[in-house]
């Protein structure tokens, strides 16, 4: 079993510094993927996907139904950091830069490397929306994924982290779907409140 | 800009704007082509203002902002954007009843 993990191991480090030694081939590149794998702008770019399918529809029946994937996707990005937090309590991998000779061109991260926080945060807002609606869905997860690329290529996170991170996302969706089932009917009200009531018409485009 | 704080709260508040023409554009189904524009073009200006401005990529405890902040000030600008939007076209509405 040991033998079987170090392979695993070490095949992660080869696949991670077939993807960091890149760095410095192009300085364009690099800033592109510092600047993506930064925690705003993919984040911020699936918030505002998920405030527009919040406010896109105009019939009650659609809205409900995408509103409700949005909570998903919100339940899931919570669920997904706090498994990632209980994990950091029991499990601490380090980071690549610590381990290798890695090219790290990002600020240096102390948590533990694996799971990956960020790519189990916006996968987690991503899986939701894929199940509901496809063509947004891609959208979302290929933005989730070129988040994952980057911070790999940068040098912060093994390939191994970022499927840990996503493994993550799939768990808490799972949590989060079934929790939803549960409270379906209080979901149902609160959106209706959410509707109706006048003093949160500020909030109502 | 005003401190990184500062500046992520008035990049989304731009970026929410922005996607705030996107949105009223698209539940109005509207053929013009220009409030699609508008919003593409202020939220592509909120990211190229926040990270042409200063060294965007810092740790948390080192000036950046943690996952808490982030939620936080982005629900707000969310809420500034949106009471924006309200304010100017309830201002719109009035602008025209006077005219007429």
């Amino acid at each position: 079993m040991q033998d079987f993990i170090r392979t695993i191991i070490d095949f992660d480090q080869k696949l991670f510094l077939a993807v960091n030694s890149m760095v410095g081939t192009s300085s364009i590149i690099d800033s592109s993927a510092r600047i993506i794998g930064s925690d705003y702008v993919v984040p911020v770019f699936l918030s505002l996907i998920l405030i527009f399918l919040w406010y896109k529809e105009t019939s009650i029946l659609r809205k409900f139904k995408a509103r409700l994937t949005v909570l998903n996707s919100i339940f899931t990005l919570l669920g997904a950091c706090s498994i990632v937090f209980i994990l950091n309590q029991f499990l601490f991998r380090e980071r690549p830069f610590d381990l290798l000779e890695a090219n790290l061109i990002f600020y240096a991260p102390t948590d533990s490397s694996f799971p990956s926080n960020s790519v189990a945060a916006v996968v987690g807002l991503a899986i939701p929306v894929f199940k509901t609606y496809r063509k947004i869905g891609y959208l979302m997860l290929s933005s989730g994924l070129c988040l994952a690329f980057c911070r790999i290529y940068v040098g912060i996170h093994f390939p191994g982290d970022v499927l840990g991170g996503i493994l993550t996302a799939l768990v808490s969706f799972f949590l989060s779907t079934v929790l939803m089932n549960l409270f379906s009917r209080q979901l149902y009200l609160s959106l209706l409140i959410f509707e109706k009531w006048k003093w949160l018409k500020i909030v109502r485009l | 800009m005003f401190g990184f704080h500062l500046d992520y709260y008035f990049c989304c508040v731009l970026a929410v704007s922005g996607l705030l023409f996107i949105l009223v554009a698209y539940r109005k189904s509207s053929l013009s082509v220009m409030p699609y524009c508008l919003g593409f073009i202020l939220v592509l200006a909120a990211a190229i203002l926040f990270f042409n401005t200063e060294n965007r990529i810092v740790n948390d405890y080192q000036g950046g902002l943690d996952a808490n902040e982030q939620i936080v000030l982005f629900a707000l600008s969310a809420l500034t954007a949106l009471i924006i939007r309200k304010l100017s076209s309830a201002g719109k509405r009035i602008i025209r009843k006077n005219i007429n």
